[in-house]
């Protein structure tokens, strides 16, 4: 049976799972980290880097360094999201032509979901080289609140990077998935998630036979781990600013190893009450030495430093059960999401908040994975009876007289669903009415996402308020949309199902398929070169080695001293082919040289 | 003045050819035979080549340098001709001076030389330049030589003699000044491009694979007393024992020859290692 991986599409960090041996596991990338940044970075020279590598030089290198791509997948450019996002963020973001997002690094323009695509396709690459086969098929992880065409995009996304997305499930359902494997268990649990660089609270009902129900989910797509590690750079930088009266931040590569340093303080004051930050040389003084940088910090300074940034989930997470009409005492269980939630400060906020000490059976930097690569798994097997009831992530509606907006189904509906209402003509005579589909939670019609338009015509001609027009709206398991608008008196009917966009036209989208492919097949071959090279360069080193003792050992026959010069020539060719770079070559001389180190190898042990 | 075409790498210069040899000592002053006296011998071994480049690199001509009159008439008709003998100096041909073939001074001979193959031997251009910055350089030379008067130059003039001589990263330095003044000087972005070119192959050479793995070889508490720049130490903070030289060129977001540079001059002081 193929595998399904299970990826989980962070905002700044990704990690991808499978199930094996009937339990899920999380696939350590190239480094042996379980996660990996979700950064895309474009060198001077034009090289792409993806996830830690992307990370280490995303200050110096900050107009060509892609981070938080999940906050702009899928939007309009004209969202408050978008602009917020230009505000905030380095490199360029560019309308697209079709009113989409487009990002601008190095002169050439991308596709958000092109971007996200080269992190899945690392994620794709971590779980083939784990796995030793391709991978194609995948579940990928979207917050809870994601509107159809950032899931579209993200789907695209996966098809750019090579992969069948067979699903795509909410984060909170998989986080309940994976902490709820393996037991029968109906409760209701809160998942917080704080992550890199958002935060999102869910409510979830587990039902009986593995049927999960989203019941509320809030969240704030600009607060996270970021914000954490910018108060620990400020602490540090205002500090420095005292002691010696220079602004670490007017330098770069100082803001870079400020920025490493607080990341790395902050994971470890998680597990120590104090650690120290030591960073020697980080920048010149103006006497022409170099200034360096030590500082202990303690975790009560930590906590001081974030206190507002823990109290602002809390206040998140009392508005979304006030808003779904939950008490805290209905809650059995918390589990904790996203690295930010090792933090101690904010289990015992949590803790305190809810009542109750969080869970602790489920690994919080792993979790959502580890729940995707399980509802793969399950999708392959058809003996599994697992039954995932989604949500809507928001109002969906119809514009209305005065561009105000008319929510059908509420945020928050178990789909599949069903709703209509009745409306009426807003004008005498009027014998056309055009219906906009709207998804948001704003009064105004114009502060939400227009899905899509369609007009219904042939209405008798009458005073305003005498024709009556039935609007449905329909969701099916699989999020499909469907929303019709019935004459009632004609019963004249119109119909549109809303088709979910990324802002990539379908050439865009395979012209961006082929070109992943194409840079995967060189991947691949780059690698199979390097991998020669080093087998090469070790056999030569093995030959060199047992060289000498094999030369004396074989120097009274003329045929040894005949396979000895034979070999020095191998030697010399294969040298000077790993000298010139030349991979043809290299793997030409593979084969002489591994069977001249058998040799060698042969002699040395008889004669030993 | 060539505006067309880049400029032409000095394979060979036909004026120099003309001269087989050149006599350092008309470049600098007899040496006070009091201070010949005080003076700690030197070696007399030649540099390797290796030791050669090293000194072309790590004597950048300082502004006292930039203005001051090389004399020494290495002009190439092949860069315009414009470069002439200095005729305030004199041949002084019992001065202590090396013969140096500076003929040989093409781009090829000194990346071979960055090579392990190098002749220690060898007498060439490079030694040529390595000796004239210590003439002009006080702190380089220590009291050997009294400074040359500073003097105005050209300093394309002095850009196309220090190329052709083989100081690329002299070279460099002037091209460097000159496109700061004017950016659009285009004999000045082909000479700063075509020695970039020359010192990235030099650096690259002397690095070997970029597959290889640095290590940082002094503890961590020993590390602050070394002398070391803030561009160094940034360097020096990638260097986690797992990242290839490829890998942290790639990071550093630095000009690829500044950092080629300092790591190779991290290794120079063992600050660390490759494997």
């Amino acid at each position: 049976m193929e595998r399904v991986i299970g990826i989980d599409l962070g905002t700044t960090n990704s990690c991808v799972a499978v199930l094996e041996n009937g339990a899920p596991a999380v696939i350590p990338n190239r480094g042996g980290y379980k996660t990996t940044p979700s950064m895309v970075a474009i060198t001077e020279a034009g090289k792409k880097l993806v996830g830690h590598i992307a990370k280490r030089q995303a200050i110096t290198n900050a107009e060509n360094t892609v981070f938080a791509a999940k906050r702009l997948i899928g939007r309009k450019f004209s969202s408050p999201q978008v602009k917020n996002a230009i505000a905030t963020s380095a490199y360029r973001i560019v309308e697209g032509p079709h009113g989409d997002v487009r990002i601008s690094l190095r002169n050439k323009t991308y596709g958000v979901a092109e971007i996200s695509a080269m992190i899945l396709q690392e994620m794709k690459v971590i779980a083939e080289d784990y796995l030793g086969a391709p991978v194609s098929k995948a579940v990928i992880t979207v917050p809870a609140y994601f509107n159809d065409n950032q899931r579209q995009a993200t789907k695209d996304a996966g098809a750019i990077a090579g992969l069948d997305v067979i699903r795509i499930i909410n984060e909170p359902t998989a986080a309940a998935l994976a902490y709820g494997f393996g037991k029968d268990l109906e409760r209701t649990v809160a998942v917080y998630d704080l992550g890199g660089g958002t935060f999102d609270i869910s409510v979830l009902e587990i039902g009986a036979h593995g049927v999960f129900r989203v019941i509320a989910t809030a969240g704030d797509t600009f607060l996270g781990g970021e914000d954490f590690d910018a108060r620990v750079i400020d602490w540090l930088v205002e500090g420095f600013q005292q002691e010696h009266n220079i602004d670490l931040r007017q330098d770069r590569m100082a803001l870079q190893r400020l920025k490493d340093a607080a990341e790395k303080a902050k994971c470890e004051l998680s597990a120590t009450r104090e650690t120290e930050i030591n960073l020697p040389f980080i920048i010149s003084s103006g006497r022409n030495e170099a200034l360096h940088l030590q500082r202990v910090i303690s975790r009560e300074v930590l906590d001081s430093l974030c206190s507002d940034l823990v109290e602002r989930t809390v206040d998140i997470c009392r508005q979304t059960l006030q808003d779904a009409q939950l008490g805290k005492e209905e809650i059995e269980d918390v589990v904790l999401v996203g690295g930010m939630t090792r933090m101690p400060r904010i289990i015992e906020q949590v803790a305190e908040f809810f009542g109750r000490e969080p869970c602790k059976g489920v690994h919080p930097d792993e979790v959502v994975a580890l729940g995707a690569a399980i509802q793969g798994a399950a999708l392959m097997d058809q003996k599994t009876e697992m039954v995932l009831l989604d949500v809507t992530p928001h109002t969906l509606g119809i514009m209305t007289f005065g561009s105000n907006f008319r929510g059908l189904i509420p945020q928050n509906t178990t789909v599949p669903t069903s709703r209509s209402e009745i409306f009426t003509t807003s004008r005498d005579n009027q014998t056309a009415v055009k219906i906009l589909v709207m998804q948001g939670e704003h009064d105004k019609a114009e502060e939400n996402e227009l899905l899509g338009e369609f007009v219904l015509t042939g209405l008798r001609k009458a005073a305003k308020g005498q024709v009556e027009i039935e609007v449905t709206f329909e969701i099916n398991a699989d999020g499909i949309v469907s929303v019709s608008a019935k004459d009632m008196e004609t019963g004249q009917k119109q119909a549109i199902q809303v088709t979910a966009s990324s802002g990539l036209t379908k050439d865009e989208l395979h012209n961006m398929i082929e070109a992943a492919q194409g840079e995967m097949l060189e991947r691949r071959a780059s690698e199979e070169d390097e991998a020669s090279k080093q087998e090469a360069q070790r056999l030569i080193a093995e030959i060199e080695r047992l060289f000498p003792q094999v030369e004396q050992i074989v120097a009274s026959s003329d045929f040894g001293r005949d396979a000895t010069e034979k070999a020095r020539g191998i030697l010399q060719r294969a040298r000077d082919a790993v000298a010139r770079g030349d991979a043809a070559g290299i793997k030409e001389h593979l084969e002489a040289l591994g069977r001249t180190a058998r040799m060698f190898r042969g002699v040395v042990q008889k004669t030993s | 003045m060539p505006t067309q075409d880049p400029p032409p790498l000095p394979r060979t210069n036909p004026a120099l050819k003309q001269h087989d040899t050149l006599d350092l000592g008309l470049k600098t002053p007899r040496p006070d035979p009091k201070a010949e006296k005080n003076r700690v011998p030197r070696a007399p071994a030649v540099p390797s080549g290796w030791e050669q480049l090293d000194e072309i690199e790590a004597h950048k001509p300082t502004e006292e340098m930039r203005d001051t009159s090389l004399g020494l008439g290495v002009p190439g008709p092949s860069f315009g001709g414009d470069t002439q003998l200095d005729p305030s100096f004199e041949l002084e041909p019992e001065a202590p001076t090396r013969r140096i073939e500076v003929g040989k001074s093409t781009r090829d001979d000194l990346l071979s030389l960055a090579g392990p193959h190098s002749d220690p031997d060898s007498n060439d251009a490079l030694d040529l330049v390595s000796r004239v910055d210590m003439a002009l350089d006080p702190s380089i030379s220590g009291s050997l030589v009294p400074p040359v008067p500073p003097r105005q130059r050209d300093p394309m003039s002095e850009l196309r003699e220090r190329y052709a001589l083989g100081d690329f990263s002299g070279a460099l330095t002037i091209a460097e000044g000159m496109l700061e003044d004017d950016p659009d000087n285009g004999d000045a972005q082909r000479y700063a491009e075509s020695c970039r070119d020359v010192l990235r192959q030099m650096y690259a050479a002397r690095l070997g694979a970029l597959s290889q793995v640095p290590t940082v070889t002094i503890p961590g508490e020993q590390l602050r007393w070394l002398t070391l720049d803030h561009r160094s130490g940034f360097l020096l903070s990638h260097v986690d024992g797992v990242s290839t030289l490829e890998e942290i060129l790639d990071v550093s977001g630095m000009n690829p020859l500044d950092a080629m540079r300092i790591i190779w001059d991290l290794l120079q002081q063992k600050v660390i290692a490759l494997r």
